[in-house]
This record gives structure tokens, C-alpha cells and sequence, in this order.
């Protein structure tokens, strides 16, 4: 497991968002996709997902259906609401400005 | 409006939980399963792959929770889950939870007894009386007494518009005969009741529940007697008939018609002695000899209550200030009234909208008294719950340490142990409020028989449930805080690896235990001495020295001027009754009096020595009992100088020239001229002056109190308008023939129509008497016993706990050689100083305490002046307590000495 980082404290949430902004994903699928789209650098723990997927669908931002998966199983898919979407766009940029902030504080030189 | 959802949300995901559970179940199994199906995908077998899912996946009960914390609608969901959980942990330790729920539902129940028959009866509104916050009215001392004026000063103050917005006059404790129409040959019942001014309801804000009440435009003097009734009275005595308005009384022999009901509950002001009629003081002096005489026109008779309402925006203050401008005017133009020469205020008034008027002053010091009693009853019984659920949360220290390690929140854990507490608290309100219920019944049941009947309201209302619980929870909160702060501010490492012996480098510093445990001692110890105290003094006090058998003495009462008696009529039957029944050979003695015997309802009155040098001048206080010819012979008492009163003393006219002749008891006659001879001086009040004419020995009340008691004459003033019990006769039969049949019936004989009542022999009186005080002794000695088994068991529990803490300390000292009788040394050493400091604290604080209480409360003097000069009780107290206290650390201490070292050693 070399090579991958712990992740900071609420962007949990942010990358949840991200994964099922491309399409409704199952608790399973959520976490491929969080490996595929980066590159698998992050390490979750499996379990620790499910509270958060329980808080974003408390907090309005994700909505839960039953379906059936690609392996012909039940599963309960996730997607994003209008709340959702618009939230990721703001926690995106709010995530944007901050790494251009502390990556500029980082790379400054003494002059 | 997003409150309001999120509350939605939170109600429907508790009543949804079972579904949201198994669909929990399901999609995580559904992950679990698609994770295992990419493992097979790579080559491994299935079950393989499955349980390497299931590690990856992490420990999905820790998951589970916090889903369902995340998915909101944990409040109510944790507190019922934390509730059953604590339940459960106290089914499984049965003695525990026993002990808990009694020690807090003594406690409980006892301070919701305080409250209900005390707190809520001082404090409580008239009922159904819209003005209750503005009545006020007069007080004669600053201790309450309510002082009664005549109507003549009424009608002025009621002048005072822009003081008052009314002013009523009433008397209350006035008994009735009452015979209904319909039933001509019934015996009449006596009734209490009040005669009120027509103003009276409309100055209190009452409103008819049926008909109407008085009022002055309508009930005039001359009009025909009208009379309203009680709600009680129509309930009990008419059976709530719908026929009631328009109905005919007889009162005391006179017809009056039923015009008005009033609302519920309310039983008149003052609604301690409970009124079911109500007459208007326009009604004819033949309806109540309380009338007679013109009583309303006479600047002297001073008679009346006066109920004030306040203006609107007036304060006390400044109608207190008004007020005694123009009584000290009215005063003045008197020329009857005593000449007083008084610096301060002449009126003072107190707030008088609720059943027994408290004076403003009083007010703090009575709600400080039930608070600090209150919370003496809750503090001791919570300090016992508290170091039992500390020793248990030190027991289950490893336990929590483990669950704190595993991730639970020590917020989680705390409300946890707090809820525990909650629960076990709640069992113990619920036991409490069953004792207070029991304890209310008790004391409605051993209330002592009064002339007019008070009515203590023991019943428990919402207000008393809602104290008991609110009390339960507070407590239960209170007690288990501080435990569970304190198991689980574990540094989790050592208690890990000690288990529970964490606490052993601080072990003999002052802890919080110690210190509970000492104040537990000492509390228990002062409980024991001030309820031995009064066990003590009050069974001692209260036996009374008649020196004959009193069940050879009856006593009965008779009212005729209520059974429509002329006065002069009563006055000549009762000069000629004692002779009758001497001679039908029915009784061997007989004396009359205007109270029954032994009485302590006697208020008392003022009065000073006269004249002479020497003598003390000051006013001093002395009971004051109207006795008849005869009285002390009958009773067999010889008097120790003088003689007592004869039938020409009863004859005499009371005209305040002439001085009445008296009879001091000792400590009256001591009080007012020393020890020198007191026959032939005089004694005064504010009325006339009396002459002593005999000295007689002290006798002590049913209350077992003796003091100072000044005896004079029946006179026909006395026969004209008898007190509120009637007129009590006492008379002596030979032992063992029943006289009472042959009484009955001579009386019958002399007129059918004369109502006999209150008839018992001395002795049946005196056990009633006294039964209230027996009750309360067996209940002081029951909390003083109880006391000491909270003790036994919360000293058995800690040393129980200081050894299972020591075990290893113990086992190696074993190992290296220490003797049982040394290890056994070791432990009660810790004991024994705890409960020597408690002992002491204990002992100084119930003699402070007993000087405090004798100081604030009179009648608790002589017993605590018998209770703290009795050996046995302050050598025997401690003692006891002691021993017990030593026995409860010896229990467990000698399980550790029985220690087998190696044992305990590898399991540590």
C-alpha cells in the first residue's frame, strides 16, 4: 500500500460527490471509482464509506434507489440531487482556492 | 419550516428502524458480496474471497452505528437503546438496583411528602378565587396571628376606595346544626361554615358554579335568610342533586334558602378550615348566636376578619401605610380603646390569597426551611447512590477502558453511565411517589381531632408527580455524573494493563470517595441523634399523669342555642344538667368547660400582673381555658392553694368593673409573681382584670407540652355564644359501668331535640390525640433506622471496592509473609479512621443542629431538652453506628485477608 495517502479530514464528502457526478454508482462502485479517477493514491477504508454516504443523503445532497448491478445483484444505488450537484461545484472551487493557496505558501522563496 | 422537517425526518427514521436496519444489512452484505466477487475474479475460492471481504471491509457493527448516527433520529433511538442497556445491567446485579431504588425512593418520597403536604399547601392559591394576588389582610404579631377587627372599622377601611378595591368581613370555623327540610326527624348535623359580608365572593373574584353569590345590592338586612353552599356540601351532603338551588336549610332551628353554589374546591379563604356554608351577616342573630348582641354595630366586638383587595397599582406597602393612618384616627375617636402607646405600625397586613396566609417577613425563612429540609432528605439518599455507582464505575473501569480503546466516544460512554443513573433514579421516583402516597394517606388518617376540622391537603397532585420525577431525573443526572466523569477520564494505558487497581498511587489521598463517605457517616450519625432525640422526648413528654383511669372519664358536647336554645335557657339547662344526671345516679362527678380537656388548640392571649412592686409587668403569654364549678375536682385535682371555681363564680355577670376570679396553673403563677404567694392578686389584659383565687398543679397537653395556663369562669356570656366544639361536659363514672347509654338517654329525655356529639371517654380522646404524634415518632425512628442501613450498605460497598482495588497489593504482602490479622488490620484501618472522622463530625452537628431546631421551634424544645440529656441515646448512638459502620468494612475486609496470593496475582 505504499505510495498512498490518508485522507484529510472532510474531503471524504467532496470525493463521494465527485465519484457519483458522473453517474448513479452502488456503495462498492463508489469506491472503484474514487480508486480509478485518482489513480488509486487515496486509501479509504471500505466501511468508512457508508456513514458518509449516510450523512450526504441526510444532508439532501445524494438520493438511494434499489437496483440491480453489473454483477446481477442488489444493490443500492447513489446519485447526486440538484443540492448535490450545486455543492460539489462550490466545494470544488473552495478546494481549488485552497491548494493554489497553500501550494503558492509552499513554493514561496525567500526573496 | 426546516426545524420542523428535520423533526419530521428524525420521527419517521425512529418508527422506520427496523426497515432501515435491514436494508443497513443489505447493502452492506451487497458490498461485501461484490467485493468478493472481483476477489474470485483474481483466482481465489469463494469462501476465501468472502472472508477476505469481510477483513477488508472492517468491523461493520462499528460502521452500522455510525450509520445510523449519520442518518439522524439518534436522540430518541440511543436514550430508549441506553435505557433497555441499563436496565439490563441492573436486572444483572439485583442487589444493587435494590438498594439503589430504596435509598432513592425513600428519598424521593420523602421530599415529595415535604412538598405536597407542606410546600404546595403554604404556597397554593385559593382556588377558584380570580383576586388570590391582591387579598390581603390584618396581622396582629409578626408570627402570622390574623387579627380581628370590628365592623365598624371595616365599613370605614372600605371607604378607602383608592386603597381597596373591596373590603369583606367574614368569621370563620362557625358551626351550624343543619337539618334538611325533607327529613324533619333526622338528628341535625354540624356543620362548619363562615358569615361573610354580601361583598364577600365578589371581593374574593369567586363566581357561582350554579345560582348566585351575595351581594349587597341583593341580600339586605330583613331580607329572608338565604345561605350559599360549598361545592362539597352539594356533592356530599345534597348528592350533587340538580333540585339544590331554591332548596330550604335548617340552620341552628331557622329556615334559609340555598341560593348559590360555589365553584369547585374552594372551601372559603383561609381554606385550611375547610367552610361549606356560607351566611350572610345581614341574616337574623337567631340563624347564629355569633349575631347576636347587634354584634354589627358595636365598636367594640371585635369580631371580624377583614379581607382587603388591593386597588389596582396599590402595593402593600402603601395600603399598610394608609391603613394605619386611619385605624390610628379611628383609634383616637374611641374612647374604649385601651390607650397604646406604640412607635411602630398599628396595622400590618399580609398577603392572604392562599389557605394559610404567610407574613411577608416569614415568607423567606419558611421557603428556606423546606428547601434545606428538602434537600437534606434528597442529598443524603443521592450520596449513597453516588458512592455505590463510584465504586461500580471503578469496578468497570477496564471494561470501559476496552470500549473507550475500540473507538466508543467518552461521550457515548458518560451518557451511558448517566443514563444507568437515570434509570435507576426513575425506578426509585416511582417507588417514592408510592410512598408519598402511602405516607399522605397515613397522615390524613393519624390527624388529631380539632374543635373545628382542618383539612391538611395530603392528596397528590400533578404538581407533586411532576416533582417527584422532575426531582428523580435531576438527581439521577446529578448523582452519575460525576462517577462516570471520573471512570472515564482513563489514560487508557495503565488502566489496560492494571484492570482495576488504576488507582493505587493516589489511593490515600483525600479523595472525593473519602470525603463521601466521611459526610455519609456523619450525616447518617446526625440523622440517627435527631430522630433518637425527639423518639425520645416526644414518648417521654406525652404521657400524660391523669391520676385516675381516663376510660372512667366521658366527655360529650352539647350546643343548645344551635338546637334554637334561648341563652337563658341553655344557661339554665346547664345549671341544672350536672344535678340530674348526679342524681339518676348515672355519674359520680361532672364539670363543664368551654373546651375539652387537656386541649392544645388554646391560642394564647396577653396578659400582665398588676399592680403590686416587685412583680414582673412585662406582657407575657398564657393560655387562656374557661372551665366550670367543679372542673379540677372532677378531673382529681386537689388544688395546691385556694379554692376552685363554685356555682355562684358561673352565675356572675361579666361587666368589666368588677375582676373576675381565676385560677393560675404553676408556671403562670411562677411567670407572674415569682415564687411568692400568688392568691389574691390580680392579673390583667386589655379587657378587665382577674383575681387568683387558687394555684393548681401543671398538667401537660395531648401534645405532651406543658405551660403557662390562666382558668377562668363560665359566664352567661360563655352560655350565649358557646365556642365552636359546643359546651364539653366531663364525667366521671365508677369503673366499669358504661355510662354513656344512661347519659344519652336522660338527655333525651330532657328535650329529644338536643343534639349530643363528640361523645367518648377521656381516654379514646387522648389515644386520638395522640396518635399523630405516635405516627410521627414511629416515622422519625424509621428514618432514623433507615439512616443507618444507607450507612451499612454504602460503607460495605466501598470497602468492598478499596479491597478488590488492593488485591495485589494484598497478595503480595501475603506472599511475603504478612499474617491475616495484619492484612485484616490494613484494610479496616482505612475504615476505622473514615468513620471515626464521620462519628465526631456527626455528633457535633446533631448537638449544633438540636440547639438550632429548639431554637427556631419552640415545641421542639422539651423534647430535645429530655432527648439530649439521655445517656443512652448519646453514648448509644455513636456506639451503635459505629459498630454497625465497623461491621460493614469487617464483611468484606475479611474476604481479602482469605485471599489466595497466587491466585490473584496471575490474574492480574
Amino acid at each position: 500500500v505504499a505510495g498512498q495517502a490518508q485522507l484529510l479530514p472532510g474531503t471524504l464528502d467532496l470525493l463521494i460527490l465527485r465519484a457519483v457526478s458522473l453517474g448513479p454508482l452502488h456503495g462498492y462502485g463508489i469506491l472503484l471509482r474514487i480508486g480509478q479517477i485518482s489513480g488509486n493514491a487515496l486509501l479509504i477504508e471500505q466501511g468508512a464509506l457508508y456513514p458518509g454516504l449516510f450523512r450526504l443523503v441526510r444532508q439532501g445532497l445524494l438520493k438511494a434507489n434499489w437496483g440491480t448491478s453489473e454483477n446481477n445483484r442488489r444493490a443500492k444505488f447513489y446519485e447526486l440531487t440538484a443540492a448535490g450537484r450545486k455543492r460539489l461545484r462550490e466545494e470544488t472551487d473552495n478546494w481549488n482556492r485552497l491548494v493554489t493557496a497553500i501550494a503558492a505558501a509552499l513554493a514561496a522563496q525567500p526573496s | 419550516m426546516k426545524l420542523l422537517d428535520s423533526l419530521r425526518f428524525r420521527i419517521a427514521t425512529l418508527f422506520q428502524r427496523s426497515q432501515m436496519n435491514a436494508e443497513l444489512d443489505e447493502e452492506l452484505r451487497s458490498h461485501i458480496q461484490h467485493r468478493a466477487d472481483d476477489l474470485e475474479r483474481s483466482g481465489l475460492a469463494r469462501l476465501e474471497a468472502e472472508r477476505r471481504a469481510r477483513i477488508e471491509f472492517g468491523g461493520q457493527l462499528r460502521y452500522k452505528e455510525e450509520c445510523r448516527e449519520a442518518a439522524g433520529g439518534t436522540l430518541v433511538e440511543s436514550l430508549i437503546q441506553d435505557a433497555r442497556f441499563a436496565l439490563r445491567l441492573l436486572r444483572k446485579s439485583p442487589g444493587f438496583a435494590l438498594v439503589g431504588i430504596i435509598s432513592m425512593g425513600l428519598g424521593i418520597g420523602l421530599t415529595t411528602n415535604v412538598y405536597s403536604s407542606k410546600w404546595a399547601m403554604l404556597f397554593r392559591e385559593l382556588p377558584a378565587a380570580a383576586n388570590a394576588k391582591h387579598l390581603v389582610m390584618f396581622q396582629e404579631s409578626a408570627d402570622g396571628d390574623l387579627a380581628p377587627v370590628s365592623y365598624y372599622y371595616i365599613e370605614q377601611y372600605r371607604e378607602q376606595k383608592s386603597l381597596f378595591a373591596g373590603v369583606a368581613a367574614f368569621e370563620t370555623g362557625i358551626p351550624f346544626n343543619v337539618t334538611f327540610q325533607s327529613d324533619l326527624n333526622a338528628k341535625p348535623e354540624r356543620v362548619f361554615g363562615q358569615l361573610v359580608s354580601p361583598d364577600y365572593f365578589s371581593v374574593l373574584g369567586v363566581q357561582p358554579q350554579l345560582g348566585r353569590m351575595l351581594s349587597p345590592e341583593v341580600d339586605k338586612p330583613g331580607d329572608a335568610p338565604v345561605v350559599v353552599i360549598s361545592d362539597r356540601f352539594w356533592r356530599h351532603r345534597l348528592n350533587s342533586s340538580p333540585n339544590a338551588l331554591g332548596q330550604i336549610l335548617r340552620l341552628n332551628g331557622q329556615i334559609a334558602t340555598i341560593v348559590g353554589i360555589t365553584p369547585r374546591n374552594f372551601n372559603g379563604a383561609l381554606g385550611i378550615k375547610p367552610s361549606e356554608l356560607f351566611v350572610p351577616i345581614t341574616a337574623p342573630a337567631a340563624l347564629a348566636p355569633e349575631l347576636a348582641n347587634d354584634v354589627l354595630h358595636q365598636r367594640n366586638a371585635k369580631e371580624f376578619l377583614a379581607m382587603m383587595c388591593l386597588a389596582p397599582g396599590v402595593t402593600m406597602d402603601s395600603a399598610e401605610a394608609g391603613l394605619d393612618a386611619i385605624t390610628r384616627r379611628l383609634d383616637e375617636q374611641d374612647p374604649l380603646s385601651p390607650v397604646r402607646i406604640d412607635k411602630g405600625r398599628r396595622v400590618t397586613l399580609l398577603p392572604a390569597g392562599t389557605s394559610v396566609p404567610i407574613p411577608r417577613k416569614l415568607k423567606p425563612a419558611l421557603i428556606g426551611f423546606f428547601v434545606a429540609l428538602m434537600g437534606l432528605i434528597i442529598t443524603l439518599a443521592c450520596m449513597n447512590l453516588a458512592n455505590m455507582l463510584m465504586a461500580r464505575g471503578a469496578n468497570r473501569r477496564k471494561e470501559l477502558a476496552i470500549r473507550l480503546a475500540v473507538g466508543a466516544s467518552r461521550f457515548r460512554l458518560v451518557r451511558q453511565m448517566v443514563s444507568e443513573g437515570i434509570v435507576l433514579s426513575l425506578l426509585g421516583g416511582v417507588a417514592g411517589f408510592a410512598l408519598a402516597y402511602v405516607l399522605g394517606v397515613l397522615n390524613a388518617h393519624f390527624t388529631a381531632p380539632m374543635t373545628v376540622p382542618v383539612e391538611f391537603n395530603f392528596s397528590l397532585d400533578w404538581s407533586a408527580a411532576a416533582f417527584a420525577f422532575g426531582l428523580a431525573i435531576v438527581c439521577g443526572i446529578g448523582l452519575s455524573l460525576a462517577p462516570a466523569l471520573q471512570a472515564t477520564k482513563a489514560d487508557l494505558t495503565p488502566a489496560l494493563k492494571e484492570g482495576s487497581a488504576l488507582q493505587l498511587p493516589g489511593y490515600r489521598r483525600i479523595g472525593l470517595r473519602n470525603l463521601l463517605m466521611v459526610a455519609q457517616v456523619a450525616a447518617s450519625l446526625m440523622l440517627l441523634l435527631m430522630t433518637g432525640f425527639l423518639v425520645i422526648g416526644i414518648s417521654k413528654a406525652s404521657s400524660i399523669g391523669t391520676k385516675f383511669d381516663p376510660n372512667t372519664m366521658y366527655l360529650f358536647s352539647l350546643d343548645p342555642v344551635r338546637d334554637g336554645y334561648a341563652p337563658e335557657k341553655a344557661q339554665a339547662l346547664f345549671e341544672k344538667l350536672p344535678e340530674r344526671l348526679k342524681t339518676a345516679g348515672l355519674v359520680r362527678s361532672i364539670a363543664l368547660a368551654a373546651q375539652p380537656p387537656f386541649t392544645s388548640e388554646v391560642e394564647p392571649t396577653q396578659l400582665s400582673a398588676e399592680g403590686s412592686p416587685g412583680s414582673s409587668q412585662v406582657l407575657r403569654p398564657v393560655l387562656e381555658e374557661i372551665v366550670g364549678a367543679g372542673y379540677f375536682a372532677t378531673l382529681s385535682e386537689p388544688l395546691l392553694a385556694g379554692r376552685e371555681f363554685e356555682e355562684p363564680d358561673q352565675r356572675s355577670r361579666a361587666d368589666a368593673s368588677k375582676a373576675l376570679p381565676a385560677v393560675l396553673n404553676e408556671s403562670a403563677a411562677r411567670g407572674f409573681f415569682g415564687d411568692g404567694n400568688a392568691l389574691g392578686k390580680r392579673v390583667r389584659d386589655d379587657k378587665r382584670s382577674y383575681e387568683v383565687v387558687g394555684v393548681v398543679r401543671d398538667m401537660k397537653d395531648v401534645q405532651g407540652f406543658s405551660q403557662s395556663i390562666i382558668y377562668l369562669p363560665l359566664t352567661s356570656r360563655d352560655f350565649a355564644r358557646p365556642p365552636a366544639g359546643g359546651m364539653t361536659i366531663l364525667a366521671r363514672s365508677e369503673a366499669g359501668t358504661d355510662a354513656l347509654s344512661g347519659i344519652r338517654n336522660e338527655i333525651t329525655f330532657i328535650d329529644p331535640n338536643l343534639n349530643i356529639f363528640n361523645m367518648q371517654t377521656l381516654g379514646a380522646y387522648l389515644d386520638r390525640s395522640r396518635s399523630a404524634l405516635r405516627f410521627s415518632v414511629q416515622t422519625y425512628g424509621g428514618i432514623g433506622v433507615f439512616g443507618l442501613v444507607l450507612a451499612a450498605i454504602g460503607l460495605a460497598g466501598v470497602t468492598a471496592y478499596a479491597v478488590a482495588q488492593r488485591r495485589r497489593e494484598i497478595a503480595i504482602r501475603t506472599a511475603l509473609g504478612a499474617s491475616r490479622v495484619q492484612v485484616l488490620g490494613l484494610v479496616l484501618r482505612e475504615g476505622a479512621a473514615l468513620v471515626s472522622v464521620g462519628t465526631v463530625l456527626g455528633f457535633l452537628g446533631a448537638m449544633g443542629l438540636a440547639k438550632i431546631v429548639s431554637a427556631l421551634a419552640n415545641m421542639f424544645v422539651d423534647a430535645l431538652k429530655i432527648g439530649t440529656n439521655d445517656p443512652r441515646l448519646l453514648v448509644g448512638a455513636p456506639v451503635l453506628l459505629a459498630a454497625v459502620a465497623m461491621l460493614s468494612c469487617y464483611v468484606p475486609a475479611r474476604r481479602s485477608a482469605q485471599l489466595d496470593p497466587l491466585k490473584a496475582l496471575r490474574e492480574e
